[in-house]
């Protein structure tokens, strides 16, 4: 009952006239956001971050998640009328929601896609609602130990569960981890790895670091890929689904929705992950698995209801633990910050107007996704056709005066720039960027409760094992990081098995 | 050696350069001050972190355990990546002598008609709306001082 009072507070300040027009002004900006071919969510939060310093903490909190769960809403329009996902968690949407469209069933995916991502948006921040405080208060017994290794088992796992090599995600989340080494020791005041530079003693910014990494690497890959895309047209009597066709999806809708949850709550697993799990989950429970990849609106519904379910899932960590499980927690963990506001398992008792009122904006803001989704999409559709080559200079303008904006130097936006030349490196060499932005983001919080905890047991480790919870993280950790070991020699064995059956 | 296997060997042995440097580095600072780890303990670590996993990739790399996963840009493309590049870094150049708002119509411009060969008028038209836009929030609304030069806007 307590949640459920908790929440009304939170649904008083969420449709405050000023909160309820964030909420649309993200949504709509996390809607265009996914529709930009090359530009994911995480990308747009970093550029638009500079623009929250005006706004009142829980209205900048509000717009960046609204832009969050927008973007997958919007990524869905580009995957099914132009066959390029608009983000990447959309790339399962684009194997068969294009086929569909290419059948003239253009209307009956995209309306599947909103009203899938819709009932498993909600269900999802239901659970957030619940099990946030939840875990929030059992991370009230959490000390410096815990600290380390929920942070650890965060980048670990990041590495460890996404789509590349874990060798390569661990390597460039240890280059995240360097490079939040420079500047000022955070315990003694000492400068590491300054080069005696004065602008480096403060350390580098998580902002222009993002802005580079995602917004401008970005922006350099559509630019060196510049394609024409003609999008399909669509009808607005088209966007209606049947009643067969809702009898067919719903149960892909539940089951796309309760893998997209937990997977969200997994650091590292994302949406992305999550959508394509509940494609293949789905594709084994479907009667005519042969229709996968030639227009299925059940694997349609499964893998929009869960990137949207694990969107919304990820939250949960981010809220009770202070520990961003992607890309895009992440940059609202560093809008958080910017705002003045500490995050980790305080944060419920210490802002519950920014906690309730971001939950109960999720409600609103899949309300008006939905809206915007289903009667508005031909409008959102005739945006694909203003050229890319139009909005790419502008977007990085943007990227670079919002990067001057964080400190007000140009020094800054010389780092932006440099970072956003690695990024477009990292996506050349097929380097990982997650690992290293949320290395950047826990390094500080990894480091100080590291020291803290080997300064109470005076340099002992046995500290990492003796209390229970940290026994079990630690064991976590291990586990996370020998995952790939064991996934490596399962695979060498299925190979070893091919070969001798061939 | 492939190109793209070139480039995991690259990644790989770049790493492993900067990683030692980083242990060296931390090898100068104090790693330990009475009961708790001092300045240089975290970069010694990371460092160790990153040397291990390096010569890990390297090994994997030997075994044929990094499959080709990357891509080359043609010439078109390295072209207009490397002049975009060029470009962003000439902002910060003119900016604080012409002013953020002439230098970023002059980057739109380049830009669009320089890098991205679209005609003269449209091009014109959004460079004019991308600066109306970083004015009317930037400057208006959030009151950033942003670099006027000597054009003073």
């Amino acid at each position: 009952m307590e949640i459920l009072s908790l929440l009304g507070h939170g649904f008083e300040i969420a449709l405050t006239p000023t909160n309820l027009l964030f909420v649309l002004v993200g949504v709509l900006l996390g809607q265009i956001i996914g529709l930009l071919p090359g530009i994911g969510p995480a990308a747009g939060m970093a550029l638009l971050l500079p623009i929250t310093f005006g706004i009142p903490p829980v209205s900048a909190i509000i717009m960046l998640a609204g832009i969050m769960y927008g973007g997958l809403y919007g990524g869905t329009l580009t995957s099914v009328l132009i066959n390029v996902p608009g983000e990447a968690a959309s790339v399962m949407t684009a194997v068969d929601g294009h086929q569909l469209a290419r059948q003239g069933r253009a209307g009956a995916a995209l309306s599947i896609a909103a009203l899938g991502s819709f009932l498993a948006g909600i269900g999802a921040v239901i659970a957030v609602v619940f099990l946030t405080p939840v875990l929030s208060d059992f991370a009230l017994g959490f000390n410096a130990p815990e600290y380390f290794l929920i942070a650890t088992f965060g980048i670990a796992a990041t590495a460890s569960m996404g789509t590349c090599s874990a060798v390569k995600a661990l390597l460039v989340a240890v280059a995240g981890l360097m490079i939040s080494l420079v500047g000022t020791d955070p315990l003694l005041g000492t400068p590491r790895l300054t080069f005696g530079s004065v602008h480096l003693l403060e350390g580098l910014d998580f902002l222009p670091v993002a802005i580079g990494l995602f917004g401008i690497a970005e922006v350099l890959v559509s630019i060196e890929k510049r394609e024409d895309l003609e999008p399909m047209k669509t009808r607005l009597r088209d966007l209606w689904i049947s009643w067969a066709d809702w009898v067919h999806c719903r149960m892909a809708i539940l089951r796309g929705g309760l893998v997209g949850f937990f997977t969200g709550l997994m650091p590292g697993a994302g949406p992305t992950i999550a959508a394509l799990l509940a494609y293949v989950a789905e594709k084994r429970y479907s009667k005519h698995p042969e229709r996968f990849g030639k227009g299925a609106l059940d694997g349609l519904a499964a893998s929009e209801s869960a990137n949207n379910s694990a969107v919304h899932g990820a939250l949960i960590p981010m809220l009770a633990l202070g520990i961003p499980g992607s890309a895009s927690t992440a940059v609202l963990l560093a809008g958080l910050i910017l705002q003045g506001i500490r995050p980790g398992p305080m944060l419920m008792a210490e802002q519950p107007d920014l906690v309730w009122g971001l939950m109960a904006s999720m409600f609103i803001g899949n309300v008006m996704l939905l809206v915007l989704n289903l009667p508005l999409a031909p409008l959102f559709a005739s945006m694909l056709r203003i050229r890319y080559d139009y909005l790419a200079p502008g977007i990085l303008v943007l990227s670079l005066i919002g990067a001057f904006g964080t400190t007000l130097s140009l020094f800054t936006v010389g780092v932006a720039i440099a970072f956003g030349m690695l990024g477009y490196a990292m996506i050349k060499l097929d380097l990982p960027r997650p690992p290293l932005v949320l290395a950047l983001v826990l390094a500080p919080l990894m480091e100080t409760s590291l020291r803290q905890s080997l300064m109470l047991s005076q340099g002992s480790l046995a500290i990492f094992v003796q209390r229970p919870i940290s026994a079990v993280l630690t064991v976590g950790v291990l586990l996370v990081l020998l995952l790939p070991l064991v996934r490596a020699f399962r695979a060498r064995k299925r190979h070893i098995v091919n070969e001798g059956s061939l | 050696m492939r190109l793209a296997t070139g480039s995991h060997f690259i990644t790989a042995v770049s790493m492993l350069v900067i990683c030692i440097g980083l242990v060296i580095t931390g090898y100068n600072l104090l790693y330990w001050d009475g009961f708790a780890p001092a300045s240089g303990f975290a970069p010694i670590w990371v460092g160790i972190a990153g040397i291990l996993l390096s010569g890990l990739m390297l090994f994997g790399i030997g075994t044929g355990g990094f499959p080709d996963e990357s891509s080359v840009p043609n010439r078109d493309e390295m072209y207009r990546v490397g002049a975009t590049t060029l470009g962003l870094w000439l902002f910060v150049a003119l900016a604080p002598v012409l002013g953020t708002l002439p230098t970023a119509l002059l980057f739109m411009i380049f830009m669009l008609l320089g890098v991205l060969r679209r005609p003269l008028v449209p091009s014109a038209a959004a460079a004019l709306a991308t600066a109306a836009l970083v004015y009317g929030i930037f400057v208006a609304w959030l009151k950033v001082p942003l670099p006027t030069g000597i054009l003073g806007i």
